[in-house]
């Protein structure tokens, strides 16, 4: 009877060890899968760029807006965006959006509009592009005004906000 | 008789103690081999990226494409109605615009004109469109495709396939 309680002592003692052993590797695996943030900058320079393109050209013609100067003076108002950002990180002092959008002759390549928001020191870090620097976004598309002129559409669309984004 | 007894238990004791000590390596194994496994099936990715089915900058330089007149004031889409095919102009205009934009984004660039089922269309810009039913409809491989549509029979169809 004795040896049995015994036995039972020692088996509890497994128990226990097993416990944590399960326990632990559950808790690591969870950890491992959730520990990290997801970078969503890509996501967020991608929906930017749109918003960009959105605005510079509707229905396959060029807003002639854009080569006024009240609009190259006032982006981001023209096209209804902010880069307001939460309060974390000191990113209210420091901007963590910039974009530059060019406007060039499709055949001559001459530049007829250049235009720019945000903090411009952001990219300078596009290259070399590391896991801790801004995600930056270059792309282009074809547009024509309605005198049938042609043009090509620059959006470089860079965001920071490295904090919250990378580990 | 006592002795008999004892013997008995320390037999149990040692069995169970076995059990355990094999239960206990197996479950060792179990989680080594789980967390193993599930490092490589879910590896250390740069960000979030999303199935892209549509892209808005190549939809927009499409229209545009479609959009310009040549030198006789016929829209691109009008000439493409009517012949089915590019004329000289208009090809290399839309080699221009879409292999200098997305050829750096997309593995394959495509464009030309197609039937309401072909999948097996050409053209001399562009080349043949290689692409399959079950790639344009697999998840697992990520392509655009912005179609515009010419007559009751024929579209326009833009294709970028395999984001880089």
């Amino acid at each position: 009877m004795k040896n049995k309680k015994g036995g039972d002592k020692i088996i509890s003692v497994y128990w226990f060890v097993i416990l944590f052993l399960v326990a632990a590797g559950i808790s690591y695996m969870v950890i491992s899968f959730y520990g990290k943030p997801y970078d969503i900058r890509e996501l967020e320079a991608n929906v930017l760029t749109n918003r960009i393109a959105d605005c510079v050209s509707t229905n396959g013609y060029l807003n002639e807006e854009i080569l006024t100067h009240s609009f190259q003076n006032s982006l981001l108002n023209k096209c209804n965006l902010n880069f307001e950002v939460e309060d974390a990180y000191d990113w209210k002092t420091q901007e963590q959006f910039y974009v530059k959008l060019e406007v060039l002759e499709f055949n001559s390549k001459v530049k007829v509009v250049e235009v720019s928001a945000g903090n411009s020191n952001l990219k300078d870090f596009c290259e070399p592009a590391s896991k801790n620097s801004p995600t930056c976004l270059n792309r282009s598309f074809y547009s024509i005004d309605k005198q049938n002129n042609q043009y090509q559409v620059n959006i470089l669309s860079v965001v920071r906000k490295t904090e919250k984004n990378v580990k | 008789m006592l002795n008999k007894t004892k013997i008995q238990n320390n037999k149990a004791q040692v069995g169970d103690t076995i059990t355990w000590f094999v239960a206990t390596i197996a479950i060792v194994v179990i989680l080594m081999i789980s967390i193993i496994a599930s490092s490589f099936a879910f590896p250390k990715s740069s960000g979030v990226k999303a199935i892209k089915t549509t892209d808005v900058l190549a939809s927009k330089s499409l229209l545009s494409y479609t959009l310009t007149k040549d030198d006789g004031g016929k829209t691109i889409y009008e000439q493409i109605k009517q012949d089915k095919f590019f004329s000289e102009a208009n090809g290399e205009l839309g080699q221009k615009i879409f292999s200098e934009f997305y050829s750096n984004e997309y593995s394959k660039v495509w464009l030309g004109v197609i039937d309401n089922q072909g999948l097996s269309s050409e053209n001399n810009f562009f080349g043949r469109r290689g692409f399959g039913v079950k790639e344009e409809f697999s998840p697992s491989s990520p392509h655009v495709s912005q179609t515009i549509k010419l007559d009751e029979q024929n579209n326009l169809n833009l294709m970028l396939y395999g984001k880089k």
